[in-house]
């Protein structure tokens, strides 16, 4: 765990949840397609994870999914349900990947993180709203989103990680070369 | 090419298996999708109503939002109307496969189209 107590770090964890914050609510006036969005916020919680840890990226998550929800007014509402779960649980299981192996690149952390992020939210969909199980049909589906949307976030926050790491911080994580 | 250096060797084991195993759902679902003749609409997770495919009607189903529009039309159904905000149920469009499902998750409506050729597979291969 990274015991940094600088101000240079609180600024960053502070611009990380800002910028995921602005990047959620951005993406959110043009739907791809209704139910379907790639989750570009979720760059903020791979560079906190890479660089400062699970403790911040769970705060820069909580703080993109309670303010974002806040702002395009969707606070305790189903969709809001679907998205906290999915996002706590994306964050979730990519810092548990990351702490027990380091094979994995920003890439496949993030492919990981997004296919959990989809199943979470179909499994909370199933619990709270349709007890379905027609609803399995949609699992390769899903996972096939999250592997395409985990591929483009992992390469953004790759490539962020590689040009401006150092003014970021110090990674806990492999940062890949420029 | 460039971008392949921010790939772990990893990661490219990750991302193969998990489209191959998407893809091989995928095509399992085709597969198993034969035209359906019959449709099952839920409300909460409760059967309330059953229609036929092949005959076109339009009913409306009682949510704790209000009331949901249904039409069957040319073997296909669909959600013509619905007091949800995102409207998402409308663009799912016509169902006519056995086991396409629209789900109105507002107002907890989900509409199933069953039946079709037997069990829904077209054969078994041994």
């Amino acid at each position: 765990m990274n015991r940094d107590r600088s101000p240079r770090r609180l600024v960053a964890v502070s611009m990380l949840a800002a910028g995921g914050l602005v990047v959620f609510v951005f993406e959110s006036f043009f739907p791809v397609l209704p139910w379907f969005r790639p989750g570009f916020g979720n760059i903020a919680t791979i560079l906190a994870l890479m660089f400062f840890g699970f403790g911040d990226a769970l705060k820069v998550t909580l703080l993109r999914i309670v303010l974002g929800a806040l702002i395009i007014g969707r606070l305790f509402t189903p969709l809001f349900v679907f998205a906290a779960a999915g996002g706590l649980a994306s964050v979730l299981v990519m810092a548990m990947v990351m702490r027990s192996t380091r094979a994995f690149g920003p890439v496949g952390v993030s492919v990981i993180g997004a296919v959990a992020h989809n199943l979470v939210q179909m499994y909370v969909a199933y619990l709270l709203f349709v007890r379905s199980t027609e609803l399995l049909i949609f699992i390769p589906v899903f996972i096939a989103a999250g592997v395409v949307t985990g591929i483009l976030t992992g390469l953004v926050s790759a490539v962020i990680a590689a040009r401006a790491g150092t003014r970021i911080g110090h990674a806990g994580w492999p940062v890949p070369d420029r | 090419m460039k971008v392949l250096r921010y790939f772990t060797r990893a990661d490219i084991v990750l991302i193969t298996v998990l489209v191959a195993l998407a893809g091989a759902g995928i095509v399992f679902a085709r597969r198993a999708a034969v035209p359906g003749n019959h449709v099952v609409v839920e409300v909460d997770g409760r059967r309330v109503m059953e229609l036929s495919l092949d005959q076109d009607v339009t009913t409306s189903v009682t949510g704790p939002l209000g009331d949901t529009v249904i039409i069957v039309r040319d073997k296909g159904v669909f959600i013509s109307d619905s007091p949800c905000a995102n409207k998402y149920c409308i663009h799912m469009g016509p169902l006519r496969r056995s086991g396409e499902v629209a789900v109105c998750v507002p107002n907890r409506v989900v509409v199933i189209v069953t039946g079709g050729a037997g069990t829904g597979f077209d054969g078994v291969v041994e």
